[in-house]
């Protein structure tokens, strides 16, 4: 039998689909993209990814560090990632202006006493000490329009301020003790573990602690998803949700340990050492609407939106009823 | 007159054809659900927007903000520009000096700049108008010295027969005659401050356009944070025109030299 063409293109095509087929058969992790922040808000997804309780879901996580959540929805937006971790202010102004996002998990918390997960610090010695002190000063946060934004602001109006009269910088968690320390900026709202790091070398002092002062129990920050992925992909979420809910069990179960402490300072880049220090934000593994409407009232308050938010709708059943 | 206008106008139609051809598809792509409207708001509601912006008012104070900024650095930089540039191009000796810093600075993308600026000026005022600065600087003094070595000698010479000092002869003759290049340049240096202006507003955080492009971004507001890049793209049409206007007056002669 002579080799014409068509038969040569039919056995090369044959030939080409074999690998694909026995790739097939294996590929069963699904991938997702996961944007994230390097604070200690995201441990528990760390600890999962690190202790393997994502791949034993059959899930491939590859991971996208942003500033915030400011940075990160918009890049959920695109669907250049499906899962984006973000702070509660920046997700309820998505909600409003409709862009389909939904909240799948619980995520880092405040109590009822401080310490908070973030404080407000300055140089040693700067003598900043109210509200009325910071007028005609700065303050580095993350991004504006977000929590860290927001709960700086009703701190400095608490205090006697005009929050208008601060100029808030942008500067990434990571750089704030450094920015302060050289100077930028006069004061920085910076969250863990950079906060304890920055105290622990003295490099800067504890002024005050926004989030304590403002509110009780503010649900800070959670994993969200799109309408549109979630009612594609339910059993992804599930999936992706048991995983960090185990994450969060560990750390519980776990904290202060070595182990612990190296995830921790991997993802940060900090030292272990300076890991041992730090106060744990309270991960809860759902979250309570009500304390999502006491933060949407702050943000009427400071003229971030108008008109009703539809809390419950925001939260999907894995953020409501805790997946085991 | 009316004969060039219409004409002007004829030669301008197909472009603006496709502008609202563009801008028809997009409201129709919005209309039928093609894209997601969070992400492209339909035209129609940019312009309301736009509209309600530029009718309460509210473009003032930030459009204020950018052009204090741009004109600062931009004159500031220019008349720098261009008195180095008059020097370098007249005595060798001080091209000889500033020549190889200036040849190094000018091919950085000047954008690169500033992480290290706003680690010496912080993210105030100065470091935006030293970065605007910057970037105004490099085409002026370039294309001044490039004007001044492109004068005619006969003019110098004439000029000197004449009995003119050296003062006079750069500000009298070689100056105007320098004139057309250092225009040139310093179109180039507008565009290229109101980027950098721009740009420096977005991560100082203390207002201006720049600034509220980003804000409408991170408040989700797409329909504001268009509506403010419209803004800022009539801005830079307005100070091109603007600037074409302020070339023909000071230097129409160039047009009339003879070859």
């Amino acid at each position: 039998m002579t080799l014409t063409r068509r038969r040569f293109t039919a056995a090369a095509a044959a030939g080409a689909a074999l690998p694909l087929l026995a790739t097939r058969a294996h590929a069963q992790a699904v991938k997702l993209r996961v944007s994230t922040i390097p604070i200690i808000d995201t441990a528990g997804m760390q600890v999962a990814l690190a202790k393997g309780f994502f791949k034993d879901e059959g899930l491939e996580i590859d991971t996208t560090p942003t500033a915030g959540g400011a940075a990160g929805l918009p890049a959920l937006a695109a669907g250049q990632v499906q899962i984006a971790f973000s702070n509660i202010i920046s997700t309820v102004l998505a909600e409003k202006q409709n862009l389909g996002f939904q909240i799948i998990s619980g995520g880092s918390a405040t109590s009822d006493a401080p310490p908070d997960l973030a404080g407000l610090v300055t140089k040693p010695g700067a003598g900043l000490k109210t509200g009325k002190d910071f007028e005609g000063k700065s303050i580095a946060v993350n991004t504006r329009n977000n929590i860290i934004w927001l709960y700086a602001r009703a701190w400095v109006k608490k205090t006697g301020g005009d929050p208008d009269k601060v100029t808030y910088l942008e500067v990434p968690f990571p750089q704030m003790i450094d920015a302060v320390r050289g100077g930028r900026g006069d004061a920085a709202f910076v969250v863990e573990p950079f906060f304890s790091a920055g105290r622990a070398a003295n490099a800067v002092e504890l002024v005050a602690w926004p989030y304590n002062s403002t509110q009780k129990r503010i649900p800070v920050a959670q994993f969200v998803a799109s309408k549109a992925f979630i009612a594609a992909n339910a059993g992804t979420i599930e999936k992706f949700v048991r995983a960090y809910n185990k994450g969060v069990d560990w750390m519980n179960a776990n904290k202060g340990s070595d182990e612990w402490a190296g995830i921790i300072a991997g993802y940060t880049r900090l030292k272990p050492e300076q890991i041992k220090s730090i106060g744990l934000p309270l991960f809860d593994k759902t979250v309570d609407p009500k304390g999502i409407d006491e933060t949407v009232a702050l943000m009427r308050d400071h003229k971030m939106i108008e008109g009703p938010v539809d809390t419950k709708a925001m939260l999907y059943k894995t953020a409501v009823t805790a997946v085991k | 007159m009316i004969d060039r206008l219409a004409r002007g106008a004829a030669e301008r139609a197909p472009g603006a054809a496709l502008i609202l051809a563009l801008l028809a598809a997009i409201e129709a792509a919005v209309r039928a659900g093609a894209v997601n409207v969070a992400l492209v708001p339909a035209p129609t509601r940019i312009a309301e927007r736009l509209g309600e912006i530029i009718a309460s008012g509210a473009f003032a104070a930030p459009l204020a903000a950018t052009l204090w900024l741009l004109f600062s650095a931009y004159f500031a930089a220019s008349a720098l520009a261009v008195g180095l540039g008059l020097l370098m191009g007249r005595y060798r000796a001080v091209d000889n000096l500033f020549e190889p810093l200036i040849e190094l600075l000018r091919p950085l993308p000047k954008p690169a700049l500033l992480p290290p600026l706003i680690l010496f000026l912080g993210l105030g005022a100065p470091m935006k108008l030293v970065i605007v600065g910057l970037a105004v600087f490099f085409p002026v003094v370039i294309n001044t010295v490039q004007g001044v070595r492109g004068v005619d000698p006969v003019l110098i010479d004439t000029a000197r027969t004449f009995g003119h000092g050296q003062r006079n002869i750069l500000l009298k003759v070689i100056l105007p005659s320098a004139l057309p290049f250092i225009l040139a340049g310093m179109r180039v240096s507008l565009a290229l401050g109101l980027i950098l202006a721009v740009i420096a507003e977005m991560l100082a955080g203390t207002g201006g356009l720049g600034y509220l492009v980003l804000d409408m971004q991170r408040s989700f507001k797409v329909t504001d944070m268009y509506a403010w890049l419209v803004l800022l793209a009539v801005l830079g049409y307005a100070l091109n025109a603007g600037f074409n206007r302020v070339e023909r007056r000071a230097a129409h002669w160039a047009l009339a030299q003879p070859t």
